[in-house]
C-alpha cells in the first residue's frame, strides 16, 4: 500500500533541549493511526513538526519527513500542502471557530479550489450533509451550535480541499462520551469513503484502540513502542505501556488498589542519559542506565526497550 | 444504613438573556434521591445534564429554586446561613479544575488552614502539614503558592483542604476530568484509601463509565436536568432501562 | 520589602528608579523648610524675573574652587529684565548655614538649613516676578501637590472598594441602588462638576480648608468608576471555584470578601490607584490654575503655573516659570512606571 507520510529520525528542539528524538514512523493509505502519551510526551509536538506549525524557539534538529513519497523536511512548499493535502483539527472547536463569522463564511475561506461562487456554495452543503449537520448550519454561528456541531464543522474546513492525511489532536477530549462516539464513527467513516488517513493524537489509549489500527505509544519524545492497535493494548510489551494500561479502572475489579507509576515524568531540561523511563522501571536492568535502546523489530511489534534485545541507539 | 441526604423535588432554573428574549434554562428538574452512610454514590450525566450544578446546591453553595434538600434529619433548605455555617463542615466538595479551584494568591499551606478553626495557630499549622502528608505532599511545599505544583498535586491540595474541617462527606465534582491518566490512578487510589481512613461517604460526579463502574455503589444517571436512572451500579450496567443509559452505555469505547 | 525592591530592580528596572525618583520628592516635600534656601512666600524686590542662577567650581579665571560658589547678578535693565553677572567677586555656598528662624515640619525650630549664601543669592530655577525664589516654591509647593494626589486617591479607593464590592457581592437591589447612585456621579463631566463643587462654597475660604475641599471634591468625582469595575471583578470572582469552596468550608463573608475576593482584584486595582494618582495631582493644578484651588501666597505647582496662563511671551522672556509643569511632568511620569511594576511583582507567579 502507498505511504503516505513518513516521519524518518526526526529530532525537534533547540540547542539546549531536545523535545523529540528520532522519531520514525510510517503511514498508509486509509490508516488510522494514533499517538498515545501522557501530557508533554511530544504527541502534539509532532504533529506540529509535520506542517511546520512548531513554536519559533524549537525547529528539527535532524531527519526527514516524506509527504506522499515527497521529501519536504525543508518546508519550502508547505503552504500548498497544509490546507490542501494534509487537514488538521484540534481539541476545543470553540476556540478555532472565528465568533464574528458564520459557518458557511468560514467553510468557504476554506475552500483552496479556483471555482465560482455558486460551486463553492453547493460544496459547502455536500459536506454539511455529510458531517451530519443541517443545512441551516450554514447560516449558523459558532456559537449557536453545540461542542460536538462545532468540531463537525471544523472537521468539514479540514477535508474540504480532499487532503490525503488528516492531523487530529485530541479531537475529543474536550466532548461529551455520546458526542465523541459520534465523532469517531464520522472519522472512521471518512477514512472509507475519501481514502483518508488520520494521525489521531490521545491521551486515552481505550480511545485508540477503539478508533485506530494503529498504536504508538511515546515518552519523553520517544517512540517506545508501535504495533497492532488491539495487540498493543491487549498485550503491551514495553514496561512503560503496561504500566499506562496498569492505569485504567477498567483492568481492576471493583475498588482494587490501582497499580500506579512511581516517581515522575522527567522535564526536557533533565532527561536521563539512556532510557528515558529508566527511573521508573520496574524491569530496569544495568545497561538501561546509559544506553538508549535501538528500535527492535518483536513479533509485529516495534519496540524500544533492552528487555527484547541488546540494540543500541545509533 | 443511615441516611446523610434526601433530596426532594429540587429543581433550579437559569434565566438567561440571548438576542432580546430572556430563555428560562431548567437546569435541575424536580430531582429526588438519597445517599446513604458510607457508599460512593456514582452521578453520570454529560455536560449540559446538570450534575455539576446539582453538586453545588446540594451543598447550599448555589440556592435551590425550589424542593427540599435534608441532611441527617434536618431540613436545611432554608436555613440562614449563620445556622448552616455551623454544620458545613459535614460537608466538603472538591472542584474539576485544579488550575482553578485554589486561590493563587494563598500558598497552599494556609489554604488547607483556613477550614481548622481550633486550636492554636502553631497546632493548626502542625494539622495541616499532618493533611498534606496524608494526601502524599511533603511538609517542604507548605509555602509553595498553586502555581508552583503539577495538576495532580494541586488536586491534592484540594483534597487536603476538604479534609480539613473532618467531614463525612464529600462531593467530588469530575476530579480526575483534567488530569492524565496516571495520575488519575493515583487520586482514585487516595479517594478510596482516605474513605476507609475516614468512613466518607462520597458523591462522585463524572461523565466516565469506567470509573463509575470501578468506583460506585450505586449509580444515577442525569439527562437534561433530571435523574433518568437509579440503581446499583452492576444492575444499570448488567441491565439498563431508560433509553438515554442505553444510550450511554453503548458509547462505550 | 528587600525582596520585593530587588525583585522589581531586576524585572523593571525603569520603575525601580521611578519608586526612588518618587521618594526623593517626598522626602524633598517634607523637608522642605530644611532643604529650600529661602521661605517661600519671601520677596526679593531686586531681583524680578531673575533667571537661575549657576553654582561654579571654576571661576572665569580657570581657578578651581573647592567650595562651589556664585556669582553676584544685578539687575541693569528692568524694563527688559536683564540681568548682569558680576564676575569679580566669588560668592561661596555654605553648607548648614545660619539663617531665618523656621520650623521644620512645623514642630521643630531650627535656625540652620541645607545651603544658601551669606551674600548673594542662589536662585537655582530663578525668581518670578515678586522676585520669589522658584525652586524653595517648588519644594513648597510639592506638599501640596503631592499630598492630595495620595490623599485623593486613598479616600476614592476606600469608597470605591466599599461599595464596588458590596455591590458585587450582594447583588440584587443593592446592587441596583449603588451602581445608579455611581453612574450619576459618572454622568456628570468631571471638570464642570469639579467647578460647580468648587464654586458651591465661599471663594475665600483658609488655604487649609481650601485643601480639604479640593481633596474630598477629586475623591467624589473620582470614585464612581472604580466601583463600578470593582465591581464587575467582584462578580466574576463570585463565582471562582476556590470562593465556593471557602463558603464551604465556613467561612464568614466579611472574611471571604477581605481574604479573597479584594485581593484578587489586585491586579487591576493597585495598578489602576497608581495611574490615577496623575489624575488628582492634575485636578488640583487645574483648580488651582482657575484661581479656585489653593490661593497666594500659598504656593502649588498647579498655582505657580497659572501665572503663565496667557502670557506665551513667558516661553521666551522667563522659560524657568515654568519648572513647575517639569515636575508635574516627572510625577505623573514616575507613577505611571512605578504602577506598571507594582502590577507585575503583585501577580502570584513570580514570588
Amino acid at each position: 500500500m502507498k505511504e503516505i507520510l513518513k516521519l524518518e529520525n526526526i529530532s525537534v528542539g533547540n540547542e539546549e533541549i531536545k523535545i523529540l528524538r528520532n522519531i520514525n514512523f510510517i503511514v498508509k493509505e486509509k490508516e488510522i493511526v494514533s499517538i498515545v502519551g501522557e501530557s508533554g510526551c511530544g504527541k502534539s509536538m509532532t504533529l506540529r513538526t509535520i506542517i511546520n506549525l512548531l513554536p519559533k524557539n524549537l525547529r528539527i534538529l535532524n531527519g526527514r519527513i516524506y509527504f506522499e513519497n515527497k521529501e519536504i523536511t525543508d518546508f519550502k512548499e508547505i503552504e500548498k500542502i497544509r490546507g490542501r493535502k494534509i487537514g488538521m483539527i484540534f481539541q476545543e472547536p470553540s476556540s478555532y471557530l472565528n465568533p464574528l463569522f458564520t459557518i458557511g463564511t468560514q467553510i468557504e475561506e476554506a475552500i483552496k479550489d479556483q471555482i465560482d461562487k455558486e460551486e463553492k456554495r453547493n460544496k459547502i452543503f455536500k459536506i454539511l450533509k455529510e458531517m451530519g449537520l443541517s443545512p441551516n448550519v450554514y447560516y449558523q454561528y459558532p456559537h449557536q451550535l453545540s461542542g460536538g456541531m462545532q468540531q463537525r464543522a471544523i472537521i468539514a474546513m479540514a477535508i474540504i480541499n480532499n487532503p490525503s492525511l488528516l492531523l487530529a489532536d485530541e479531537p475529543t477530549t474536550a466532548l461529551d462520551l455520546t458526542t465523541a462516539f459520534g465523532i469517531l464513527n464520522l472519522l472512521k467513516n471518512l477514512v472509507l469513503l475519501h481514502n483518508l488517513s488520520i494521525i489521531f493524537v490521545t491521551h486515552d489509549i481505550s480511545l485508540a484502540r477503539f478508533i485506530s489500527n494503529r498504536i504508538i505509544v511515546m515518552y519523553a519524545g520517544m517512540i517506545v513502542e508501535e504495533g497492532d492497535a488491539n495487540l498493543v493494548y491487549n498485550n503491551p510489551l514495553h514496561p512503560y505501556t503496561e504500566k499506562l494500561i496498569g492505569c485504567l479502572p477498567e483492568k481492576y475489579k471493583k475498588r482494587e488498589k490501582i497499580k500506579v507509576i512511581e516517581g515522575d515524568i522527567p522535564s526536557y531540561r533533565n532527561l536521563p542519559e539512556g532510557c528515558p523511563f529508566y527511573p521508573r522501571c520496574e524491569y530496569k536492568m544495568g545497561i538501561c542506565e546509559k544506553n538508549i535502546p535501538g528500535k527492535i523489530n518483536f513479533e509485529n511489534r516495534i519496540i524500544r526497550c533492552f528487555k527484547y534485545g541488546k540494540i543500541m541507539e545509533s | 444504613m443511615e441516611r446523610l441526604w434526601k433530596v426532594e423535588e429540587l429543581s433550579k432554573t437559569y434565566e438567561v438573556k440571548s438576542e432580546l428574549k430572556k430563555e428560562k434554562i431548567r437546569v435541575l428538574k424536580n430531582i429526588n434521591l438519597e445517599i446513604f452512610k458510607g457508599e460512593i454514590f456514582g452521578l453520570v450525566g454529560e455536560s449540559g445534564s446538570g450534575k455539576t450544578t446539582f453538586g453545588k446546591v446540594l451543598l447550599r453553595l448555589i440556592e435551590p429554586d425550589s424542593g427540599k434538600i435534608i441532611y441527617k434529619n434536618i431540613d436545611i433548605t432554608n436555613l440562614p446561613e449563620k445556622i448552616l455555617r455551623k454544620y458545613r463542615k459535614n460537608f466538603q466538595i472538591i472542584f474539576q479544575d485544579p488550575y482553578k479551584s485554589l486561590n493563587p494568591r494563598l500558598t497552599c499551606g494556609y489554604t488547607i488552614m483556613e477550614g481548622i478553626h481550633e486550636g492554636s495557630k502553631k497546632e493548626k499549622i502542625e494539622k495541616a502539614i499532618e493533611l498534606l502528608n496524608l494526601v502524599g505532599i511533603k511538609r517542604e511545599n507548605f509555602y509553595k503558592f498553586p502555581h508552583q505544583f503539577s495538576g495532580g498535586e494541586r488536586q491534592r491540595i484540594a483534597i487536603a483542604r476538604a479534609l480539613s474541617t473532618n467531614p463525612e462527606f464529600i462531593v467530588c465534582d469530575e476530579p480526575t476530568s483534567n488530569l492524565d491518566v496516571s495520575i488519575q490512578g493515583q487520586i482514585l487510589n487516595l479517594f478510596l484509601e482516605l474513605k476507609e481512613k475516614f468512613n466518607l461517604t462520597y458523591l462522585f460526579i463524572t461523565h466516565n463509565l469506567k470509573i463509575v463502574k470501578f468506583l460506585a455503589d450505586r449509580v444515577g444517571i442525569m439527562f437534561k436536568g433530571e435523574i433518568v436512572e437509579i440503581g446499583k451500579t452492576e444492575e444499570i450496567f448488567e441491565n439498563p432501562k431508560h433509553f438515554y443509559t442505553k444510550k450511554l452505555l453503548e458509547s462505550k469505547i | 520589602m528587600k525582596n520585593v525592591l530587588n525583585r522589581l530592580k531586576k524585572k523593571n528596572p525603569v520603575s525601580y528608579y521611578s519608586l526612588w525618583i518618587l521618594i526623593l520628592l517626598y522626602f524633598l516635600a517634607i523637608f522642605a523648610d530644611f532643604i529650600a534656601p529661602y521661605l517661600y512666600n519671601k520677596q526679593f524686590r531686586d531681583y524680578p524675573l531673575c533667571p537661575p542662577v549657576r553654582i561654579h567650581f571654576f571661576d572665569y579665571n580657570k581657578r578651581f574652587h573647592i567650595r562651589p560658589f556664585v556669582y553676584e547678578i544685578k539687575l541693569i535693565n528692568p524694563a527688559l529684565n536683564q540681568y548682569e553677572i558680576i564676575k569679580d567677586k566669588t560668592l561661596p555656598v555654605y553648607f548648614f548655614i545660619k539663617g531665618e528662624k523656621r520650623k521644620i515640619l512645623g514642630i521643630f525650630p531650627s535656625e540652620r538649613y541645607l545651603f544658601g549664601t551669606k551674600e548673594g543669592k542662589i536662585f537655582l530655577f530663578g525668581t518670578d516676578m515678586h522676585g520669589r525664589d522658584i525652586f524653595s516654591r517648588i519644594l513648597y509647593g510639592a506638599r501640596i501637590s503631592l499630598s492630595i494626589g495620595v490623599i485623593g486617591v486613598t479616600i476614592s479607593f476606600f469608597l470605591g472598594f466599599l461599595i464596588g464590592g458590596i455591590s458585587g457581592y450582594f447583588g440584587g437591589k443593592i446592587d441596583n441602588i449603588l451602581m445608579r447612585i455611581a453612574e450619576i456621579f459618572m454622568m456628570f463631566p468631571s471638570f464642570y462638576l469639579m467647578l460647580a463643587l468648587r464654586a458651591v462654597f465661599p471663594l475665600n475660604l483658609s488655604s487649609f480648608q481650601i485643601y480639604i475641599l479640593i481633596v474630598v471634591i477629586l475623591s467624589l468625582i473620582g470614585w464612581a468608576s472604580l466601583a463600578r469595575i470593582i465591581r464587575g471583578m467582584v462578580l466574576s470572582i463570585k463565582e471562582e471555584e476556590y470562593i465556593l469552596s471557602a463558603k464551604s468550608l465556613g467561612l464568614s463573608t466579611r472574611r471571604i470578601i477581605l481574604k479573597h475576593i479584594i485581593p484578587n482584584t489586585f491586579s487591576y486595582s493597585i495598578t489602576a490607584i497608581t495611574l490615577s494618582i496623575p489624575g488628582y495631582i492634575l485636578g488640583e493644578s487645574t483648580l488651582s490654575l482657575l484661581g479656585l484651588g489653593i490661593q497666594e501666597p500659598y504656593p502649588s505647582w498647579g498655582n505657580m503655573l497659572s501665572v503663565c496662563v496667557g502670557n506665551l511671551r513667558i516661553i521666551t522672556t522667563a522659560p524657568w516659570m515654568l519648572m513647575p509643569g517639569f515636575f508635574i511632568f516627572l510625577t505623573i511620569i514616575c507613577f505611571n512606571f512605578v504602577g506598571d511594576g507594582l502590577r507585575d511583582i503583585l501577580d502570584p507567579k513570580n514570588w
